[in-house]
């Protein structure tokens, strides 16, 4: 099942048809996040992000981050409580903002205070209409660590919110690629010992995990210990003990990860909502983005004018023909039809025209991610992806198209090795 | 092993300084104390144990943390518990539940059939109890279990046992337990261990009650490197395929291979 990435931009989820959202406190505030996704009948989950406090905050460059997630009462942060009749959420957020530095610098440690800490966060996903409970964690980063203060937290977590919801519960485990980077997982225990203690608790469905970067310059998971890892803590999480799995921020490898038996994956068509960099979250905002094409045969996302045109050119738009969706069938018809990609205003590479893009991105992921897939039709699926973008490569070798498929090989030898043990 | 007080300690000297109890003998000592039945006001017979200086007193305090929450036939009872003063020095005691019937180690290839279904559901039955605590054994082996004169198998000796929230019992927080029958994850030295770890000191407990014959020749080693054992039927012919294939499980070096729950071993036994 596909998740889509919710940032801000919420009425988004009435123009496409994914069945399930995640959202999270970094893009929004306490009030917000509650006004505004009522609309939304699929199905919901809220990333408390408690792993948020493990990396590196810096006041001056995280101001906007620090004053959304100091609205959530489990950050430990102290605002002044929203009064609807004495003021506006802007006017609210902005007081907030002016003594940030107070707020930042007088927190508590959320961990100290874990009892209130997880009943706050656990009452805040029930009031947000949450389908599923994810349980707050702190971000795995060791590759040595024991775990053993995170499973004493996550067990007296499961007792405080079995009373307090029936709702089905999911251990977080957030892990930063520090942890998973260097360990191939048949060498590592960190992985088994997860698995062994998630699976070993009774009163949770499953496990949320997150792959996270201090800084990733990649979109895509490019390193094969990252990709392995995960890969198997899916598959022993899901196929051995029966759990179910969301991982998010893996793109389409997301899909990979549910032919290995997860649940369902989040993603989203802006580079934030694909992989989780902590560093996108600093306060300087980006600049304007053109549309791309999202290809999920072929793994990679494509500028409309300058590189599908040219790759049409060549006569192989063939290689898109399982990316059609409602949103991409004009441009691929126009393509087809050897048109010009800017005579349809959707897709025209101009600044900030990216929803037709960004609907097919989640249509696509919806459409594919709803089918069943094999280990094996996922390795036929990107074995083609990666003969087509090498001949793609050498085609274009004087002059290379700027998306970069290098990621395609890594996961095809991941999911080799995993079949082959 | 040297005897943990020496001179041993006397019942004269017991009776000095628990001038209420009705000490009856000494037993053999353990590896932590003095060990004497005693006969409660109640008129039920326990056992009290006098821990040497010598013994972690982390190590106790797990014991007694460990058996005070816990009320089940499957696991030896804690009655009572202290400090006494004793040849100059603070003692810690406790006064436990004396089983009258046979230490495993006494049992190895003489369990018919019924009885070894029985050890399972029992074993495996006090192995989720103490779960539900977050209590790992690790220790589970022939000499810490007795089977009652009824015909009920209990676990004793808790003294390395693990609560998942308590510091462990040793400086170096590895290789506690007993070679040839720790799991190869708790040979590793992970801490957070699961009542996985405990099943599969199970899985050997049975496959040596059975055949007589222990599936890793003692050799931690050989459990270490991750191999499985020979199939117990392949020792056993006469046993019938349930037994054999749940302790075929148990013995799976990962984790995740073995039973997902305590249920999945006792709920065939059931009965």
């Amino acid at each position: 099942m596909y998740f889509e990435n919710i940032d801000y931009h919420w009425n988004f989820l009435k123009q496409i048809p994914v069945r399930g959202a995640i959202f999270k406190p970094s893009s929004q505030n306490y009030v917000s996040s509650l006004r505004r996704h009522k609309n939304f009948d699929g199905e919901i989950l809220f990333d408390p992000q408690l792993y948020l406090l493990n990396f590196p905050i810096i006041l001056n460059d995280f101001s906007t981050l620090l004053c959304n997630l100091s609205t959530y009462p489990w950050f430990g942060m102290e605002v002044s409580e929203f009064d609807d009749t004495s003021c506006n959420i802007r006017a609210w957020t902005k007081s907030i903002l002016k003594d940030i530095k107070n707020i930042w610098n007088s927190r508590n440690d959320p961990l100290e205070n874990w009892k209130d800490t997880v009943i706050k966060c656990v009452q805040y996903q029930i009031e947000f209409g949450c389908s599923k409970i994810i349980i707050p964690a702190t971000a795995i980063s060791d590759p040595e660590s024991n775990l053993k203060e995170d499973f004493a937290r996550l067990d007296s977590a499961i007792d405080i919110a079995s009373s307090l919801t029936k709702l089905p519960l999911l251990a977080s485990v957030p892990f930063q690629d520090t942890a998973i980077r260097h360990r191939d997982p048949n060498d590592s225990d960190l992985i088994e010992a997860i698995a062994d203690g998630i699976s070993a608790r009774d009163n949770i469905v499953g496990a949320y995990v997150l792959l996270s970067f201090l800084n990733a310059s990649e979109e895509r998971i490019h390193n094969q210990r990252i990709a392995a890892s995960l890969l198997t803590l899916c598959k022993a999480l899901s196929q051995n003990a029966e759990m179910i799995v969301i991982a998010n921020y893996l793109e389409s490898f997301g899909l990979v990860a549910q032919a290995f038996g997860a649940y369902g994956y989040g993603s989203g068509y802006r580079r934030k909502s694909k992989r989780f960099s902590f560093n996108d979250l600093k306060d300087s905002g980006g600049g304007p983005a053109s549309p791309k094409f999202h290809s999920l045969a072929l793994t990679m996302d494509f500028y409309p004018e300058t590189e599908l045109e040219r790759i049409r050119d060549i006569h192989l738009t063939k290689y898109f023909a399982d990316d059609k969706t409602p949103s991409s069938t004009p441009l691929l018809d126009q393509l087809n039809s050897g048109g010009p990609v800017n005579a349809i205003a959707d897709w025209a590479e101009s600044p900030n025209n990216v929803s037709a893009a960004r609907v097919h991105y989640s249509e696509l992921h919806t459409k594919f991610a709803s089918k069943s897939w094999t280990p094996e039709q996922v390795l036929d699926w990107i074995q083609s992806a990666e003969t087509n973008w090498l001949y793609l490569r050498n085609r274009f070798e004087e002059n290379p198209l700027e998306s970069n498929g290098s990621h395609i090989s890594p996961w095809r030898s991941v999911i080799e090795s995993i079949l082959n043990h | 092993m040297p005897p943990p007080f020496n001179p041993p300690l006397s019942i004269a000297e017991i009776r000095d300084v628990f001038p209420d109890l009705s000490i009856d003998t000494a037993l053999q000592p353990g590896g932590q104390g003095s060990v004497f039945t005693i006969n409660t006001a109640t008129s039920n017979k326990a056992v009290l144990k006098i821990y040497s200086q010598d013994t972690a007193l982390i190590r106790i305090r797990h014991e007694i943390e460990a058996l005070k929450e816990i009320e089940s036939k499957y696991i030896v009872k804690l009655y009572n518990y202290g400090e006494v003063a004793l040849r100059n020095s603070q003692l810690k005691f406790s006064i436990m539940e004396y089983i009258s019937g046979n230490e495993a180690t006494q049992l190895l290839a003489k369990l018919s059939l019924v009885e070894t279904k029985r050890a399972l559901h029992d074993i495996s039955l006090g192995i989720e109890i103490l779960w539900d605590k977050r209590i790992v054994h690790r220790d589970i082996k022939p000499g810490n279990i007795i089977r009652r004169d009824n015909g009920d198998f209990v676990i004793i000796d808790l003294g390395i046992a693990k609560h998942l929230d308590k510091t462990v019992a040793t400086k170096t927080g590895s290789w506690l337990g007993t070679p040839g029958y720790m799991s190869p994850e708790q040979a590793a030295g992970r801490r957070a261990l699961t009542f996985k770890s405990d099943l599969f000191c199970l899985g050997i407990l049975i496959y040596e009650l059975v055949s007589g014959n222990h599936p890793f020749i003692r050799n931690q080693n050989l459990i270490n490197v991750l191999r499985t054992p020979p199939s117990l039927k392949s020792f056993v012919s006469t046993i019938d395929d349930s037994t054999s294939d749940i302790v075929d499980k148990l013995l799976q070096p990962f984790p995740l291979d073995r039973p997902r729950s305590c249920r999945e071993v006792y709920s065939i036994f059931r009965g």
